[in-house]
């Protein structure tokens, strides 16, 4: 081609591009169209006007890395022209999902923070196929995740050592699926075999958390509540000593028992709930009482009574013959593997620590 | 285990998009991934749909092991619970039903269904009118009694009640408290006898059952209505809305259906001959017709010809079994009334035809007057029908569309 040709079909090419920078500092030019595909850099463009040259590229969140933002600019590219049939765009998609699980995950990440919303449909859509209907084995070896929760398949009920009521709680909650459990035994012994290995597991994980964890989750759930309690507690002085002591003793024993903090967040965001405790609690006794009533609210009495016959006869036998319950409940748990127990008063609560620690 | 958390990306996905996940995964996927690991163990409770179907829950363990499995799972839940259903084949009634209803009165629940297939029906809490945010309601199987203080679900766009039974007054103030209803369906509902419809959103309308006395007033909004009546009204029964007012207050419809004996039953009284009114906007009429019920007849007619903008028309046939002998009827009375254009016609089906003379009126009657007519689909009766006979006489009827086919599909065995 001459020169001159060149110079005249040039302009009708010339597209307008937008300029991109990653969190890593590397900074990309893309078409203005492909770009525009993606809510947050259309807003930024329009808001800002930044992006239009090197200097004053659009900064992407630190979710999107080069690699997967070149992916999310296939997507764009593809999806943003409108003439593409349905049809089409399904087996895009159907092709643009078949990539390695920690990419997808990135890409998924990546698409949420851009707002990219189809894309964030897509790659959860993948996700879940992956997931459901997986023995846990299969999801774990798929997504690379680690497999630590052995030592806390058992059921391991806590030293009720302060007398603490949220002690007293979870210990109930223990004796009640340890008991459900026992009960599950014995069917299991006339069942079929797939079934043992299908609906069993799900009665086991339900009862396992429960029972193994119900502990630091009974904990976790008083302690939610008492931060929930206490944000809305702000113009209303109810029972806030007994909440702040309560409180504090929580932090002891719930710092050591779990690691997930963030998680706490959400059930903040669960006002309703937190409304009606504080309702609640007005008619109790502050210092001992009202975390059990809480709990008690959404039992009926028949309930209640049987769980306080769980909880005596529990702290009876567990003050009593402590190793020998340890041993029998352990031996209970078929396909669990046994771990030595070290036998000192803070034991179990150790063990967790160094679980958490990993 | 350094490398393993490299690339374990799934567990540090954030809470939206985890959610996310997990609304697309059935409720046992979703407890299950607790076993996964330490970070996964409590990912799930906050998940907001509850869903608890025969496909996630062991059917063959019964009603006990499913009460228990959503106690726990309720027991563990943290956070507001958008949705729940329970819909299981092996739910009945017990107590503890109850508590779930009170303990999501406090969860801002949106969507509500609850299905109680075997035993006797359940006598639902009153704390479930409580629900002040509650946007889709399914009863199946329950005693429903209001309180005394309901003031309505004023949130609430759809509604199915299906084998309920319940009082007239409580059914009145279900449906006329609710000012957002956009969708009504009722199936096989024991108690009413009369029901009042006047919601200014309602857009979907199923009713199924015996025959209840339904007074629609000015459903300006009502898209599609559905009803199929299994038993005829009786000559004594209380109605309190006649044929032209009922169909005088659904003039936007644009889709009806009516099937059973329910055209019988609204025509208990005279009919007139034209309806003062013309629904401009419906384009599918679907209606079962006894052949033998020159009432009947009539109503279809002027049904018909008070459709201008038909584009689809299905008429499925009807006779008593018992008369071996074809009853003689005066059809001039049906001729002198079928005189009118279908300028918008395309679709034709005629099912249980037997090739009587009133059936073959009603053919030649469309086939004349359709011009964009494009296929015609006649299914006949299984038996007793002289095909030859009644294909000559097709073969004569004079066509207004040119592009008309005339489908004689092969009756089933």
């Amino acid at each position: 081609m001459s020169e001159g040709e060149m110079a005249i079909i040039k302009p009708e090419v010339m597209k307008n591009f937008i300029w991109l920078q990653t969190a890593d500092g590397s900074i990309q030019e893309v078409e203005e169209e492909v770009a525009m595909f993606c809510p947050m850099i259309c807003r930024e463009i329009l808001q800002t006007g930044t992006g239009s040259s090197k200097n004053c590229a659009i900064a992407l969140p630190p979710r999107v890395n080069p690699a997967i933002l070149s992916l999310i600019l296939d997507y764009c590219r593809f999806h943003q022209v409108p003439g593409r049939s349905n049809k089409e765009r399904k087996s895009f998609d159907e092709r643009f999902i078949r990539i390695d699980t920690k990419r997808l995950c990135e890409l998924t990440s990546a698409a949420d923070s851009l707002q990219l919303k189809p894309l964030v449909d897509l790659t959860s859509r993948a996700l879940a196929r992956m997931i459901e209907g997986k023995t846990p084995e299969e999801i774990r070896e798929t997504f690379h995740l680690p497999d630590d929760l052995t030592e806390e398949e058992k059921l391991e009920p806590l030293r009720n050592t302060a007398d603490d009521p949220r002690i007293r709680l979870l210990n109930r909650l223990y004796a009640r699926k340890r008991k459900e459990l026992k009960e599950k035994e014995k069917m299991k012994s006339v069942e079929v075999e797939e079934e043992r290995v299908d609906e069993r597991s799900v009665d086991d994980l339900l009862s396992f958390i429960n029972g193994g964890d119900g502990g630091s989750k009974g904990v976790r759930a008083s302690k939610h509540k008492k931060k929930n309690r206490r944000r809305k507690d702000h113009s209303k002085d109810s029972s806030s000593n007994s909440v702040n002591k309560s409180h504090r003793e929580m932090d002891d024993v719930s710092s050591v028992c779990h690691n997930e903090d963030e998680s706490i967040n959400v059930f903040v965001t669960s006002p309703s709930k937190s409304v009606k405790l504080q309702v609640v609690d007005d008619g109790f006794s502050p210092k001992v009482e009202f975390d059990d009533g809480d709990m008690d609210d959404e039992l009926d009495p028949a309930m209640k009574e049987e769980l306080d016959r769980e909880v005596e006869d529990f702290a009876r036998r567990l003050n009593s013959d402590w190793p020998e319950r340890m041993q029998e409940i352990l031996s209970s748990g078929q396909e669990r593997r046994l771990v030595p127990i070290s036998m000192n008063g803070n034991g179990s609560l150790r063990r967790y620590t160094t679980v958490e620690r990993r | 285990m350094a490398s393993c958390s490299t690339l374990d990306m799934l567990s540090n996905l954030p809470e939206n998009i985890l959610e996310n996940i997990f609304s697309r995964m059935s409720m046992r996927s979703v407890v299950r991934t607790s076993v996964l690991s330490t970070k996964w163990r409590y990912k799930w409770i906050s998940v907001p749909h509850l869903t608890f179907n025969d496909n996630c829950m062991p059917v063959s363990r019964g009603h006990d092991i499913l009460v228990k499995i959503v106690n726990h799972v309720l027991l563990l839940h943290r956070g507001p619970v958008v949705t729940f259903r329970i819909a299981s084949s092996q739910l009945q009634t017990c107590s503890d039903i109850d508590s779930w209803i009170l303990y999501l009165s406090f969860h801002s629940v949106k969507e509500f269904k609850l299905q109680i297939s075997q035993s006797k029906r359940h006598n639902l809490p009153q704390c479930l009118f409580s629900y002040g945010q509650l946007t889709h309601l399914i009863l199946n199987g329950c005693i429903i009694v209001h309180p005394v203080t309901f003031k309505g679900f004023s949130c609430l766009k759809s509604l199915l009640l299906e084998k309920v039974t319940l009082s007239n007054a409580t059914l009145e103030i279900l449906v006329s408290t609710c000012p957002q209803l956009e969708r009504l369906t009722l199936i096989d509902i024991d108690g009413p006898s009369h029901i009042e419809l006047n919601n200014p959103k309602l857009k979907f309308l199923y009713i199924f059952g015996n025959f209840i006395d339904i007074c629609l007033k000015d459903l300006s909004t009502l898209d599609s209505a559905n009803f199929c009546a299994t038993n005829a009204a009786h000559a004594d029964q209380q109605r309190t809305c006649n044929f032209t007012n009922f169909f005088g207050s659904i003039l936007s419809i644009q889709k009806l259906v009516i099937r059973g004996c329910f055209l019988q039953s609204l025509a208990i009284d005279d009919v007139p001959r034209r309806l003062p009114f013309t629904y401009d906007h419906m384009k599918s009429l679907s209606f079962t017709l006894n052949e033998e019920d020159m009432k009947e007849i009539l109503i279809a007619i002027c049904l018909l010809k008070s459709s201008p903008n038909l584009q689809e028309v299905e008429i499925l046939l009807w006779r008593s079994k018992e008369s071996a002998i074809v009853p003689v009827m005066d059809l001039q009375e049906a001729r002198d009334q079928m005189k009118c254009t279908f300028n918008k016609l395309r679709v034709v089906k005629i099912s249980k035809f037997l090739g009587r003379e009133i059936e073959l009126e009603f053919i030649k009657f469309i086939l004349a007057n359709s011009p964009v007519l494009e296929t015609m689909n006649i299914s006949p009766a299984t038996n007793g029908v002289d095909e030859v006979l009644m294909l000559k006489e097709l073969l004569r009827f004079k066509r207004a569309s040119p592009q008309a086919e005339i489908v004689y599909l092969d009756p089933k065995i």
